[in-house]
């Protein structure tokens, strides 16, 4: 499946090339090249399924930044994602979560076997779209980070006033 | 000379994935890659093999 | 098919080069060792050797460096080999008056042992002595370990190389200056009426080109005065640093300053990792998300979701005489069953809820771990903070005691700094691909380069169209597609086959820890079955990997290589040596080892029980630049070279 980065997420992170943090001071630290664009990727998505919020195709780059399948560091936790996106879904959908019947058919529809996602199509298009929620989050309440380390806290900072609605 | 099974294989997959490309160009490429490998080969080969490829040139703006 | 090296001569070279004749005999043993002092043109031979098989042109400058005095004019190497049995003379000739250098071969079909210019080897062996492949097997020890350094990519180039991947790759130069040759054919060849529209098309054309050019320097001379700055602010910090601890006492803050800066980015790297690694997995980022994993897990067990009958049962079932009640199924009973099947979930559908229901309740996360280890870098990033207006406070107190010098250089830093930012901004506008930052800076083709590129790409096309080349550029772009897909493919396949062969002889002898190579991606990653991602291999282990991988590599050529190594055990401990010892000699076929005379211990000394097979030779300076061989195993142990140990 292929992950489509918001658009603005690479200048945010000051992507160059696969190294991040790269634009705004010298290439001393190497926070940079620990912190995949996956990872900026994952930040954002985390921040829109808490808020069950999608956001609109339009606002995401051209392309796909990684087309199949998570990377190595993350396989473990494709059934987790997959997890959080269901629960985002039956509460952006108001579904009642006591009906059997919808609640199936919901995960009938965001999941799939065969995918190294665990997600079928239309789940793997509802991620990318609730990164686009979870970048203007972002964006709304942190600066753009210099480093890892700052970026680290600021991520931190957010969560623990998250809001979490329902 | 014989050509590594790996070159080979590595043929094999990407004029599969080439799709609409005629199997005279395919034969023409194996044939050019054995000879770039070798050293066996000059720019007319290489256009020969140029001009059988299929493209499609759009309008332009 | 098979190279061995018999021999080599030198003639008025330098070191102890002067005039030294090697024979490693006509039929040579197996394994030869050459005790051969530093300064007495080890290197040199390597490099000679290399140049010989690969035909290198050598500039003036090196050629004239190998003079062995002012009245030499002339100089000689001569390589000896062996192509199956039969035997070869490649020779370089060298003149030291005008830097000249030449290569020979003397081969015994030769009338009257004549020599013919150039070096005259079967075709497929000239095309298999490539630098890259060379450097591998004319070996320089000390550089083993680099073929585990992911930053140079040696392992990578060395399969490139010896499968001719990099002969491929440069059809896409063919292909660029056939397109160009194309252009200026069909530009030539145009109508006057259609010559007015093309002259205005190239014209634009050019216009970017010339654009593309500026852009480009612009870039270049940024990208290198940031290189300068950054060089000069570290200096000016040392400078600060410097006049700070002219003062003892205040030398000792600055010191202890600096030790703590030390062990605060180190401790603050610990942390971040850390984080990193624990952010990477959901449940522990915020008990809310913990909560809401469990609460889902907890909902579908409540919901007895997914049921545990398949749509498959039923459609099994239909197919059955009789029904598992004992009821017989007919015509009406199969139609209601398979319309009722079509409620029921399919089998990996059922498969991949229950999946995520097993990850959901195994899901924990301890909420207090990340908070600790983010509480824990915000106190180091605190700290370096404190520690900054520390070294400020020192500057500032130096300053107003009057100390000028300093001030000076605090505002050079600080002007030094504002200089860098503006250059990090041009850089910025100079590169940036992100559409919205490229409208938010107002940037357009004549100022930003992917712009710049795109626009070329757009005016060489309508050019191309106007002069009929587009098709022919459109199937250069294909064919050079093609051809770095097949090369990239190739490549992958190579490098598992290459890493499958390494890892089968590291499991023959890596009997303890079972070391594998995970991957060769520019250099070659290891793993072991203890930790995923193996770093920290001893020295003795990564020079028996880098030597097993190299085995691995030669083995797969068309030809049987001779291994010349330089110091092949010279950087590690007696013990690691003598392992290396046990390993390496039977890895190879035909091994010419120099070894300076503190390698004896522990390696060399390994050979003395082999009652044949190896040859040994002593090479001792005599002054002016000459040097005495000596064979046999006695000479070889009882020579006293500078680096022996007392």
């Amino acid at each position: 499946m292929s992950f489509i980065l918001p658009k603005g997420a690479r200048d945010f992170f000051g992507f160059d090339g696969p190294r991040a943090f790269a634009k705004r001071g010298p290439a001393k630290r190497e926070g940079g090249s620990r912190f995949l664009l996956f990872d900026a990727y994952y930040c954002c998505l985390l921040l829109g399924l808490d808020a069950a919020r999608i956001g609109d195709t339009s606002l995401l780059e051209g392309e796909p930044f990684l087309a199949s399948g998570y990377p190595e560091t993350y396989k473990g936790q494709a059934e987790l994602i997959a997890g959080l996106l269901v629960d985002a879904e039956l509460r952006r959908l108001h579904v009642d979560i006591d009906d059997r019947e919808e609640v199936e058919r919901q995960m009938v529809h965001l999941l799939n076997l065969t995918s190294p996602t665990r997600l079928s199509t239309p789940g793997d298009e509802l991620l990318n779209q609730y990164a686009v929620t979870g970048f203007d989050r972002m964006q709304e309440e942190m600066l753009e980070p210099d480093n890892l380390e700052n970026f680290l806290v600021g991520y931190h900072a957010l969560w623990a006033i998250q809001s979490a609605t329902d | 000379m014989n050509i590594d099974p790996a070159i080979t294989e590595a043929l094999d997959s990407t004029l599969a994935a080439a799709k609409g490309q005629t199997d005279d160009f395919k034969k023409r490429f194996r044939t050019l890659v054995s000879l770039v490998l070798t050293s066996n080969y000059q720019d007319a080969d290489v256009r020969r093999v140029m001009e059988s490829l299929a493209v499609t040139v759009g309008p332009e703006d | 098919m098979e190279v061995r090296l018999t021999g080599w001569r030198t003639e008025n070279l330098r070191g102890g080069l002067r005039n030294l004749d090697i024979d490693l005999g006509s039929e040579p043993d197996r394994w030869t060792l050459i005790q051969m002092p530093n300064g007495m043109g080890k290197t040199t031979t390597m490099d000679l050797m290399r140049w010989t098989l690969t035909g290198r042109e050598l500039p003036a400058a090196t050629v004239r460096s190998l003079r062995a005095d002012d009245h030499v004019t002339k100089g000689m190497f001569e390589i000896r080999l062996l192509i199956d049995d039969t035997p070869i003379r490649l020779q370089l000739d060298l003149d030291f008056r005008d830097g000249s250098a030449s290569y020979w071969t003397v081969s015994a079909d030769t009338r009257g042992g004549g020599r013919r210019e150039g070096r005259k080897l079967p075709a497929e062996l000239r095309e298999l002595l490539k630098p890259a492949l060379t450097e591998l097997f004319v070996f320089n020890g000390e550089l083993a370990t680099q073929i585990l350094d992911l930053s140079k990519s040696k392992a990578a180039e060395a399969i490139r190389s010896l499968y001719g991947l990099d002969t491929l790759d440069a059809v896409t130069e063919r292909v660029d200056a056939l397109v160009a040759q194309e252009r200026t054919r069909a530009s030539s060849v145009t109508r006057a009426v259609e010559q007015k529209g093309i002259t205005q098309l190239q014209n634009a054309l050019d216009e970017v080109k010339t654009a593309k050019a500026s852009l480009d320097k612009q870039h270049r001379g940024a990208v290198t005065r940031l290189a300068k700055g950054e060089k000069e602010l570290d200096r000016l910090d040392q400078e600060i640093n410097a006049r700070l601890s002219e003062d003892a006492g205040v030398r000792a803050e600055i010191e202890l300053i600096d030790q703590r800066h030390k062990e605060i980015d180190a401790t603050a790297g610990e942390f971040s990792t850390q984080a990193l690694e624990v952010l990477r997995r959901p449940p522990h980022v915020h008990p809310a998300l913990l909560a809401r994993l469990q609460n889902l897990g907890g909902k579908l067990y409540e919901l007895k979701l997914p049921e545990t009958i398949s749509r498959e049962f039923f459609r099994e079932l239909s197919d059955q005489k009789v029904c598992v009640c004992g009821r017989p199924i007919g015509h009406d009973e199969r139609k209601a069953i398979l319309d009722g099947a079509d409620r029921f979930l399919a089998q990996d559908q059922i498969s991949v809820i229950n999946q995520m229901k097993l990850a959901l309740r195994e899901s924990k996360g301890d909420p207090d771990e990340l908070n600790r280890l983010i509480s824990g870098l915000q106190d180091q990033l605190a700290d370096r903070q404190r520690l900054k207006s520390e070294r400020d406070r020192l500057t500032s107190e130096r300053i107003a005691e009057g100390d000028e010098i300093l001030a000076r250089l605090g505002q050079d830093k600080d002007a030094l700094k504002r200089e860098l930012d503006t250059l990090r901004e041009t850089v910025e506008r100079l590169t940036t691909r992100d559409p919205a930052r490229q409208r938010a800076l107002r940037l357009g083709w004549e100022t930003n380069v992917p712009l710049c590129d795109a626009e070329l790409k757009v005016r060489t096309g309508r050019l191309d169209t106007a002069t009929k080349t587009r098709r022919f550029a459109l199937q250069g772009e294909s064919l050079k597609d093609l051809v770095k897909a097949t090369s990239t493919r190739a490549l992958d396949i190579l490098r598992a086959r290459v890493t499958a062969s390494t890892n089968d002889k590291l499991s023959q002898i890596m009997k303890t820890e079972h070391i594998r190579i995970a991957r060769i991606g520019g250099g070659l990653e290891l793993r072991s079955d203890q930790v995923a991602s193996k770093e920290n291999a001893s020295e003795g282990q990564k020079l028996s990997i880098a030597y097993a991988f190299l085995t691995s590599l030669l083995a797969e050529a068309p030809y049987r290589l001779p291994f010349i190594v330089d110091s092949p055990a010279v950087s590690i401990d007696v013990a690691s040596r003598r392992e290396i010892a046990q390993l390496i000699p039977d890895f190879f076929g035909q091994m010419v080892m120099f070894v300076i005379s503190s390698e004896r211990a522990g390696f060399a000394e390994s050979f003395y029980g082999r009652k044949k097979d190896v040859r040994y030779l002593t090479i001792m300076p005599q002054g002016g630049g000459t040097a005495d061989i000596q064979y046999g195993i006695e000479a070889f142990k009882d020579f006293h070279g500078p680096e022996s140990v007392a």
